[in-house]
């Protein structure tokens, strides 16, 4: 894993001032991040790759709320991310506004935070923690939960929360070694 | 043999390499292919979740495109084509097509171009028949919330219509994206949907089961999306009569945001009645017991069709367990012929199917249906996690197993013939299951069976004795045959099971009014009341009653206060109006009934009273009449309740009234056609000879009834007035001596 989450701190100021002005959750650019990597105050950051025209992602929108919603009082953060060519601040609005998604968002236009990241498909999670070098550590990549198990096969219920169980060992305070999972959806690439 | 190989290595390579081979491009290639098969649904403002139309929608999708139409998940189509004989809207795409899709994607997608620009088809939302002969609508939209797997809700939308149509056509506008994954339309003349309606909070109310609603009697009508739209098959229209309801069960998938459902259903009319003769023929297994981890479970069940018969469509139906049907035909000669197969069925993708051409089932085959499930962890499908035992019944996490065939019969007594096989049929599949016996009582009342529909339900009740529902239709039977007493028994069992069985109650205490048991009716509607205090059927109950005591101030304090809450209803606004004459506030009155008769249900643009129909419309002139008598104005009270009559020519009180104002006029050559009539419609009026008598005034009169019956040659009755008159001492000979004249004729002849 080459790539460092060089900009995050500078990001999250970022966000948390343009909240604190708009009621609204805020949106960045992912080029418009420009800063070091050497301090985070959160205990991870959640990043969730979504698509307003993906049926998939878009079913998990109640879900994602409700982990936001436990996780962020807990230290963790959450950052939605709109990996596509396409994608404007406008259409991220109305999308965050129908599925009632109140998270800060990423407009990663040319898509290289989705390479970088190794994120192929929405909805799918990348999960960083602070490591001790001050670099940000990539310790989860993949599903949110095992809800879709193919395209046009969805569980009752899931039964595995990928991404919750993850964030309840990092909470626990033990060391998370990096593990994947494959995300089914649509396709970022 | 060697030039074989070497031939065959030509043909690989020619294959494989592709010497010359040029790129799939969107334009020459792919569109074609999606165009035909895709953006049925996937286009703006299509069922699908995004359109497929432009080059840039398709292309950057290549990569899911390839795995759906590998994976056979798009486009959505169930049965297997080859096994299964040729249905209607069938989709499928060939391994080439796929194939072309696959190189493509791998090609990077590549447009190409051509010298005429690519012109995508146009598809429209909208009716695909023309303008609908009728548009139904729900009364409200209801909000499917955001999170979750499955809901299933029925709604009740009452069918506009002034006499029985036909209908040939029925198109369903989803108004919404995804949500809406099947629907099942009902039809309910009982009205017992509207209080199960009204019984539940928000529009319609929840479950899978349609209760007292039945799919039109020989059909049965389904929509998913992107289906080609339902059409009876040529000659079996079907009738909706006026006042029923039309009952549409939805099937909804919660999509990640609240979304407003509120389809439409639109009604092609045919002037014809049918001219085919049509049944459905049903089996079901309702002894599914599978138990946990089970991978291979499977039912089969078998029916003897004893007449040719012709099937027209198929509506294989079961939950989330079921992975394999079979639906074949044992022909006479021991063939086998496939009716459908579905190798991987998948709940959410349920429909129901029609043939291209009707397929022949000859007399002496026997109708199979074999399902497999899997009840195991590897069934993604499966709702209980860890898998567990799980039994037939109606909820979607119980299991089901049956299929609906649809097939046309040649003849009456064909028809008979095949209605005994379905029912040797469930008589023996029924056996020691309550629900099953219930299921068939409802199937038999229906067709109108009652005690034969009766012993059903009595059974059910001895297999589950706290079958609250079971022993209501009991009552209900024993109440349609005149057996007030055993009537009021079953309903107090139900009530006995259930504690907060409404409507049971409010069955006994109209009873116990019909028995004179009035103090206790009273009491119990009052206390519904409480328990009700918006259900309009209860206040009028009991302003009936407390008018019947002569009580009519309670009875108008009653209704007063609650004008605002029922002043949609015009069967609210005509008691009303009738306690207003009683208590001779004429004016106000007449305005009510005035504006009821204002109401015209087809201009939907004036909202007027909801339940409004010809019935009542009648009512609200005879109540004019009524107005008009008791003001003299004699000509004007004839006036309306001759348009009462001609709206409702079958309702004996409007005769009595005709009756007393003919009497007021002193009109007797109308006085005795009128008269006449009563007595040639007795049986259809529901009024025999004492209650005629009783609403006669004079020995004139008498006599008259008596010329009457003899007019339409009933001389039992006629002999029968003429003694009335005789033992009252009084009477002229002369009226009455062509009577006996007949009489005496009448015995001879009967000597
Ligand atoms: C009968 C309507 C219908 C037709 C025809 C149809 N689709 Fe779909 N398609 C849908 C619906 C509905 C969904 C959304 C499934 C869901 O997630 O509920 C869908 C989803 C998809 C998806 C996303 C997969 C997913 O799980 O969300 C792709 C890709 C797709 N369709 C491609 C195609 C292609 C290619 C064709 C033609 C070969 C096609 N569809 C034909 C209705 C249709």
């Amino acid at each position: 894993m080459k790539y460092k989450l060089k900009y995050l701190p500078a990001f999250l100021a970022y966000c948390v001032i343009s909240m604190s002005i708009f009621a609204e959750a805020s949106i960045a650019l992912y080029d418009s991040m420009t800063a070091d990597q050497q301090s985070s105050d959160s205990k991870a950051t959640v990043y969730i790759f979504t698509a307003p025209d993906c049926p998939i992602a878009n079913r998990f929108s109640p879900y994602i709320r409700s982990l936001e919603s436990e996780y962020s009082s807990k230290g963790i953060r959450f950052f939605l991310v709109y990996s596509n060519p396409k994608i404007t601040e406008q259409k991220v609005n109305i999308h965050r506004k129908d599925y009632h998604l109140d998270i800060p968002a990423i407009l990663d236009v040319d898509r290289d935070f989705a390479r970088t990241a190794g994120a192929s498909v929405t909805p799918e999670c990348v999960v960083y923690v602070p490591s001790n070098n001050g670099q940000s550590r990539l310790v989860y990549r993949g599903r949110i939960s095992n809800l879709y198990e193919d395209f046009g096969k969805w569980r009752h219920a899931h039964t595995e929360e990928n991404l919750k169980s993850i964030l309840d060992q990092i909470l626990k305070g033990v060391a998370v070694p990096f593990s994947s999972t494959k995300a089914i959806g649509c396709y970022i690439f | 043999m060697r030039w074989y190989i070497c031939s065959l290595s030509i043909i690989l390579i020619i294959g494989f390499k592709k010497p010359g081979f040029t790129a799939p491009t969107f334009v020459e290639d792919i569109a074609p292919i999606i165009y035909q098969n895709c953006i049925q649904c996937h286009h703006e403002g299509g069922i699908a979740p995004f359109s497929l139309m432009t080059y840039e929608e398709v292309s950057k999708r290549s990569r899911q495109i390839t795995e759906v139409v590998e994976s056979g998940f798009m486009p959505p189509w169930m049965p297997d084509s080859e096994l299964t004989p040729a249905l209607i809207g069938e989709r499928f795409l060939s391994k080439e097509e796929i194939e072309l899709l696959r190189n493509w994607h791998e090609e990077s997608a590549p447009e190409g171009s051509s010298a005429t620009p690519l012109t995508p088809p146009s598809i429209t939302d909208e009716w695909q028949g023309g303008s609908p002969d009728l548009i139904l609508e729900f009364p409200e939209p209801y909000i499917l919330q955001e999170e979750g797997i499955d809901v299933y809700r029925n709604f009740v939308i009452p069918i506009s219509v002034d006499e029985k149509r036909y209908v040939r056509r029925l198109e369903l506008i989803p108004n919404t994206k995804l949500a809406i994954h099947h629907a099942l339309i009902t039809i309910d003349t009982t009205k017992r949907s509207r209080l199960q309606d009204s019984l539940d909070a928000g529009p319609g109310y929840e479950g899978m089961g349609i209760g007292s609603a039945e799919f039109p009697s020989g059909h049965f009508i389904g929509w998913t999306p992107g289906q080609v739209p339902y059409e009876s098959y040529p000659g079996t229209s079907w009738a909706i009569e006026p006042d029923s309801d039309l009952v549409i069960q939805l099937h909804m998938l919660p999509t990640g945001k609240p979304e407003v459902i509120s389809p439409q259903i639109g009604l092609y009319f045919s002037d014809e009645p049918p001219t085919q003769l049509s049944m459905t023929l049903q089996m079901r297994d309702f002894d599914i017991d599978i138990p946990a981890g089970e991978q291979n479970y499977w039912i089969k069940e078998s029916m003897k069709i004893p007449v040719d018969v012709r099937a027209v469509g198929i509506y294989p139906h079961a939950h989330y367990l079921a992975k394999e049907m079979n639906i074949f035909v044992t022909m006479p000669d021991g063939n086998e012929k496939t009716l459908i197969y579905i190798p991987e069925w998948d709940f959410n993708w349920q429909s129901d199917y029609r043939y291209i051409e009707p397929i022949t089932l000859p007399a002496g085959s026997q109708l199979n249906m074999h399902y497999r499930y899997d009840n195991s962890d590897e069934n993604v499908f499966n709702p209980n996690y860890p898998a567990k035992r799980v039994v037939g019944g109606w909820k979607s996490t119980d299991e089901m197993g049956e299929v609906v065939v649809q097939v046309l019969v040649d003849s009456d007594q064909d028809l008979q013939l095949l209605q005994q096989s379905q029912i040797d049929y469930d008589m023996e599949a029924a056996g020691g299951d309550a629900n099953y016996n219930y299921n068939i009582g409802i199937y038999l009342e229906q067709q109108g069976e009652l005690q034969r529909a009766l012993s059903f339900y009595l059974k059910a009740t001895e297999l589950d004795e706290s079958f609250a529902s079971a022993y209501y239709n009991v009552a209900d039977i024993y109440r349609k045959l005149g057996d007030l007493h055993f009537a009021l028994k079953y309903f107090n069992e139900a009530l006995a099971v259930r504690q907060d069985f409404g409507m049971a109650e409010f069955e006994i205490a109209k009873i116990e009014f019909e028995l004179g048991k009035t103090q206790g009716s009273v009491a119990r509607l009052k206390s519904l009341i409480e328990r009700y205090p918006d259900d309009l059927n209860i206040h009028l109950a009991l302003a009936r009653v407390l008018r019947h005591q002569d009580l009519i101030s309670d009875a108008y304090a009653l209704l007063m206060n609650k004008e605002i809450v029922f002043d949609k209803s015009a069967e609210f606004q005509i008691e009303l109006a009738q306690i207003e004459i009683e208590k001779s506030i004429y004016q106000s009155a007449e305005n009510r009934l005035n504006s009821i008769l204002e109401t015209n249900d087809s201009d939907k643009s004036t909202p007027g009273y909801l339940d409004i129909t010809e019935t009542l419309k009648a009512a609200a002139l005879s109540e004019l009449a009524q107005i008009f008598h008791s003001r003299d104005n004699l000509n004007e009270a004839l006036n309306y309740i001759d348009g009462a009559l001609e709206r409702e020519p079958l309702q004996s009180s409007l005769y009595i009234r005709r009756l007393a104002i003919l009497r007021s006029l002193e009109d007797t050559a109308e006085f005795s056609h009128t008269l006449i009539q009563l007595v040639s419609l007795s049986a259809q009026l529901g009024m025999h000879y004492q209650s005629i008598l009783e609403e006669l005034d004079s020995l004139e009169e008498k006599q008259t009834l008596a010329s009457a019956y003899a007019q339409i040659n009933d001389f039992e009755w006629a002999f029968k007035t003429a003694d009335e008159i005789i033992k009252s001492g009084i009477y002229s000979e002369e009226a009455l001596q062509p009577l006996k004249l007949k009489r005496r004729e009448y015995l001879l002849e009967s000597l």
